[in-house]
């Protein structure tokens, strides 16, 4: 996907190597191995700092705490 | 490229687990044992509402109470609370009976605002909104294969059935938390996590100090099982209330808080429709599914999983399949990744329904999964279970065990990737001959200590306990977090290429053509009195993906109190190479009991009036005791040629589905529900009268 | 817990007048400790009663058996004597708790123990056993919750002792007041089949002493169901007690546990098993009695079949 990611976005498959390039894709949210859960860097909760959902689809651009 | 050698002394191996010692004499300190100098109690003042606008927090008393050093307020300003537990303040305090006496004077200004807890209700469309903008159930994610209607119609034998799994809490014994300083100097974080440099980079972000200035320490942990990623809420609290009482605190979980707001895996709405031909070849496989991931879903979740999602028509081949997957959103905490994400619920779900087409096909169940499951290493694995388990004999028609207390026979497949990738590890060897390893991978209790020094062992000839395997340090070379069954293959390998490259630079330097074994103390003299070190790296060939596995259950139950028995359960899994075979088929045993607790006991309850769950504590959330345990035969398919490929996650997928096999063999009806509870097995049986009715 | 003061008084007297101004007796404190740190309570006052004289001895007698109210579950489960002449309460004890809880919970702790109803114990529910209007498990999650109840609130009685005590109309010793009572087990529980907010006959300054039980040559067997195998709450237990002569049974006791606020025992069914001779129609009609007015909730109904067949079972074990 070429949308930019907030900086602050995370993931599990980030910090496992092996699923590292999936990690932040479209496809690994929309599969089926139930493990597409995200957090905020900056809250350490699943929820922004804007009280709003951290998701592969609303960590972008636009929204009031996104970072680059 | 390197290889793994053909003849191993130490690898393949029953090692006992080379901190086996310390932990049993309560040497080893878990990240939850960790006293530094001056260090504080932490608690986290949680939300007593499911929802509401919260418009004030007053910590002024709480700061007044004797002993606190510290109290913060998790954000500022207004905001809006989502489940009942969710993180509103903290107070660092020197003893526990400080920090409780504070929380108790926390002043909280909210507005109540409607909730809903329960899956089938928040699906409906008047249900009070999680999410204000969203309805909480989103479009769902469709896949779609071939002409479905069309194999439906053609197909000689149909089977439906709803299945139902609830929502499963990681309980792992060691609860989520974290001991964190922070000083002029840097931030140090004692942490039970499954990932110290994810630790780290979250308390880098969150306390914004640069993550060369953050050491994340993780000596021994008591598991993780998914959940134990990043700090969490409770470690970026730690840290906020270190750098305020300036000194370290140390903020684990209640157990209660522990049910509430560090993860689960997503409860599922199963609804299945399964075709085959004459012959018993899948034809046709139709699902609607539902399930809820918590707070985590609503409108971005929209055509994706939402967390819900899970692999269907699971480890089977059928040519037209429609499977329509979403997550319904409740307000209760969010789902994490859980040992083996979506595959236990995958596996109960299918498992289940392919015994329902054998037995209306009048096939033996694992005949009709050899004809579908082509996976030639799992059709060798139902080989050997056939013969140990003595299969045969002991599956009979449903229900046709004799007396009130009748007995059964299932079985289940498993698959998952495992494989490894990015690890980074240094060796020192001393003039002494001692050997340190060094590589900051955490072990998760699954035994990483014990691979790294059974590997190095094998390099250099020596012994395990000859090896000193330093891990759980972000000051080591870098490796992942232990998530997907991914450590084994990616620390085996990397341990292998540092040593092989020790082994290399000791002769070299020391002029002895092979050092290893009986020639390395006198090797090693050669050095002098400067240490060697030498680095190395993951490489291509040492490990691969995906595993297969099968399991066999028996059980006993009894059609008259409900009670199930399980008598046996047989695994055969293969995972590549196996390194240590003894921590290999603990980690199997670990993973079967996980998987029994699954089948039998464990269910997250939410109370739809109150918003809270019900059981927050061992009492009422049940997982396996010993004298629940049944014998549990491993027999590992060594797998050399493969390379290590990992074993944590399969191991714990097809128990269930198993079990639920073996018990409707046993009753002739099906529980289709999990756990299988008395009053399941009761109500399947038909024994259970309407409510409201005299008995 | 909120910080409350501490007794360790050696007399009676001492202890129950203590007792008078917000305190609380101490045992084993399995279930008062639970209750403190949840904030369900907080008394002021610990009366620690463990060392109170005469209160630990098991006690042979000619007609009767005398247990101290500070004898462990771990001695009466472990008592050779005990379980030979009254195997149903060594049976009950057997199934308390674990090792460990069983090593430091009591008699006396057992019989007075509270609700263990999930809404009772969840620290921010006020229910109606503890003074609020609602009954949440009414209408909520009540697959633990009781099949009659003469209130609106349908926590049951979960003491194992209790059960196979009444099926052995055992009595309790209890201070009261100034004078020692002597209640039947049906009286030490009779107030919180009426009374909401009760969970025994017993006021706060009101100690068990002991439990006397009758030896009166009769059989007598326990057993119980739970979701698991050890360590678990039964979800319904049964003892059962008679004088048996071949098949043929008289002076019957049959007692339900964790189906009711209090052991539940129908005399209609003792009176209909007198003089019967065991068989399994007879066993199953004598269900049919003690079940006859239970009311199921949406979902406790799997209660009722477990209760039936542990009245035949528990019925035959005593012929068997």
């Amino acid at each position: 996907m070429n949308t930019p990611l907030c900086k602050y976005l995370r993931t599990k498959k980030m910090f496992v190597p092996v699923h590292e390039a999936e990690a932040l894709t479209e496809a690994a949210e929309a599969g089926t191995e139930a493990d597409a859960f995200y957090w905020c860097n900056c809250t350490l909760s699943e929820i922004g700092a804007d009280d709003k959902p951290a998701h592969l689809r609303a960590c972008i651009p636009g929204r009031i705490c996104f970072k680059e | 490229m390197l290889s793994w050698p053909e003849k191993r002394d130490v690898i393949g191996q029953s090692t006992p687990r080379v901190d086996a010692p310390a932990k049993v004499t309560g040497a080893a300190k878990y990240s939850s044992d960790v006293q530094p100098e001056g260090w504080l109690y932490g608690m986290i003042y949680r939300s007593r509402w499911p929802a509401a606008k919260v418009t004030g927090i007053n910590i002024e008393k709480a700061k007044q109470i004797p002993g606190i050093k510290a109290v913060v307020v998790e954000r500022d300003g207004e905001r809006t609370v989502r489940f009942y537990g969710e993180e509103l303040a903290a107070v660092a305090g020197t003893s526990k009976q400080a920090c409780l006496d504070a929380l108790l004077v926390i002043e909280v200004e909210a507005t109540p605002l409607p909730f809903v807890v329960k899956e089938e209700a928040a699906r409906n469309p008047n249900s009070p909104r999680v999410w204000p903008d969203a309805a909480n159930l989103p479009e769902p994610n469709v896949r779609e294969k071939g002409d479905v209607d069309k194999a439906f119609a053609a197909a000689a034998a149909v089977v439906e059935g709803f299945f139902t799994t609830p929502t499963q809490l990681h309980q792992p014994l060691e609860t989520h938390g974290n001991t964190v300083s922070v000083t002029y100097d840097g931030v140090t974080c004692w942490a039970s996590t499954q990932g110290i440099f994810s630790v780290r980079d979250g308390l880098a972000d969150y306390l914004e100090v640069p993550h060369e200035k953050v050491r994340v320490i993780t000596d021994h942990m008591g598991g993780g099982f998914g959940a134990k990623f990043g700090p969490g809420a409770e470690g970026g609290l730690a840290g906020r209330l270190s750098k305020a009482a300036g000194a370290p605190v140390k903020l684990m979980l209640t157990r209660f808080d522990q049910s509430l707001a560090v993860g689960n895996r997503p409860s599922s709405f199963q609804q299945i429709k399964l075709g085959a031909d004459a012959d018993g070849k899948m034809v046709a496989f139709e699902m609607n599914s539902f399930g809820t991931a918590g707070i985590g879903a609503g409108a971005s979740s929209a055509g994706g999983g939402g967390g819900a999602g899970f692999p269907a028509p699971y480890i089977y081949v059928v040519p037209n399949i429609r499977v329509k997957q979403s997550s319904v959103a409740i307000n209760a905490g969010q789902a994490r990744a859980f040992r083996a994400p979506g595959h236990p619920i995958a596996s109960f779900g299918m498992e289940s329904i392919v015994d329902e087409l054998a037995v209306k096909l009048k096939m033996d169940p694992v005949e009709l999964r050899l004809k579908n499951d082509p996976n030639k290493i799992r059709q060798r694995e139902y080989a050997i279970g056939i013969e140990h388990f003595g299969w045969k004999q002991k599956y009979k028609p449903p229900g046709s065990s004799p007396g009130p207390i009748k007995v059964g026979v299932g079985c289940a497949g498993a698959t998952w990737g495992g494989g490894g990738r990015g690890t980074q590890a240094d060796v020192q060897i001393n003039p002494d001959g001692s050997v340190e390893v060094r590589c900051g991978t955490q072990d998760l209790g699954t035994g990483t200590r014990t691979l790294v020094a059974v590997v190095a062992a094998e390099v250099f000839g020596l012994k395990p306990e000859q090896i000193s395997a330093r891990i759980g340090d972000t000051q080591f070379p870098p490796s992942g977090g232990s998530g997907g069954s991914t450590t084994a293959a990616s620390v085996c390998p990397a341990i292998f290429d540092a040593c092989t490259n020790a082994l290399q630079d000791l002769q070299k330097k020391t002029g002895v053509a092979d050092a290893r074994g009986s020639n390395w103390s006198a090797a090693c003299r050669k050095l002098g009195v400067n240490p060697l070190t030498s680095h190395g790296k993951w490489q291509e060939g040492l490990s691969s993906s995906g595993a297969g596995g099968v399991q066999f259950a028996e059980v006993e139950v009894d059609t008259e109190t409900g009670f199930v028995k399980v008598r046996k359960i047989l695994c055969v899994q293969d995972c590549g190479l196996i390194v240590d075979k003894l921590t290999c088929e603990t980690q199997i045993n670990g993973g079967v009991i996980m998987g029994l607790g699954y089948a039998l006991y464990e269910e997250r309850v939410m109370d739809s009036a109150t918003g809270v769950v019900l059981n927050p504590n061992f009492e009422t959330y049940k997982v396996p005791n010993f004298a629940d345990v049944p014998e549990i035969e491993v027999i590992l398919v060594d797998m050399p040629e493969r390379g290590v490929i990992g074993v944590g996650e399969p191991a714990t997928i097809p128990t269930a589905g198993a079990i639920a096999n073996a018990v409707a063999n046993a009753l002739g009806v099906r529980v289709s529900s999990l756990p299988i509870t008395p009053a399941r097995v009761l109500a399947a049986l038909g024994k259970v009268g309407k409510v409201g009715s005299k008995a | 817990m909120k910080p409350f003061q501490y007794a360790a008084p050696r007399t009676v007297d001492s202890a129950v007048s203590l007792a008078a101004d917000q305190g609380r007796f101490l045992a084993g404190g399995i279930d008062i400790l639970g209750e403190m740190k949840d904030y369900i309570a907080s008394p002021r006052l610990l009366v620690n009663v463990k060392d109170l004289p005469v209160t630990r001895e098991i006690t042979p007698g000619k007609e009767s058996w005398t247990i101290g109210t500070n004898v462990t579950i771990s001695e009466i489960e472990q008592h050779a004597e005990l379980k030979r002449i009254f195997p149903g309460l060594q049976q009950a004890a057997a199934e308390v708790g674990s090792p460990q809880i069983r090593n430091v919970a009591t008699v006396g702790g057992n019989l007075a123990q509270h609700s263990r109803c999930w809404y009772y114990r969840h620290r921010d529910i006020h229910c109606l056993k503890k003074g609020g209007d609602t009954c949440y498990a009414h209408d909520g999650e009540n697959k633990y919750h009781s099949l009659f109840s003469g209130n609106p609130c349908i926590s049951p009685v979960v003491s194992n002792l209790a059960i196979a005590l009444a099926a052995l109309d055992a009595r309790a010793i209890v201070r009261r007041g100034r004078e020692e009572v002597a209640l039947s087990i049906a009286d030490l529980y009779a107030k919180a089949w009426e009374n909401p907010e009760a969970h025994n006959s017993l006021t706060g300054t009101d100690l068990i002493l002991r439990v006397q039980i009758p030896d009166a040559g009769r059989r007598s067997a326990y057993q119980q169901v739970s979701e698991k195998a050890s360590f678990d709450w039964a979800l319904v237990s049964c003892a059962a007690a008679a004088t048996v002569e071949g098949t043929k049974l008289s002076k019957v006791r049959v007692v339900l546990g964790a189906v009711a606020p209090i052991p539940w025992q129908v005399q209609a069914a003792h009176d209909f098993l007198e003089g019967k001779k065991l068989d399994d129609d007879v066993a199953t009609q004598a269900a049919g009695i003690i079940l006859k007015d239970a009311t199921p909730r949406e979902h406790n109904g799997y209660k009722v079949p477990i209760a039936q067949a542990l009245i035949r079972r528990t019925l035959k074990q005593l012929v068997g």
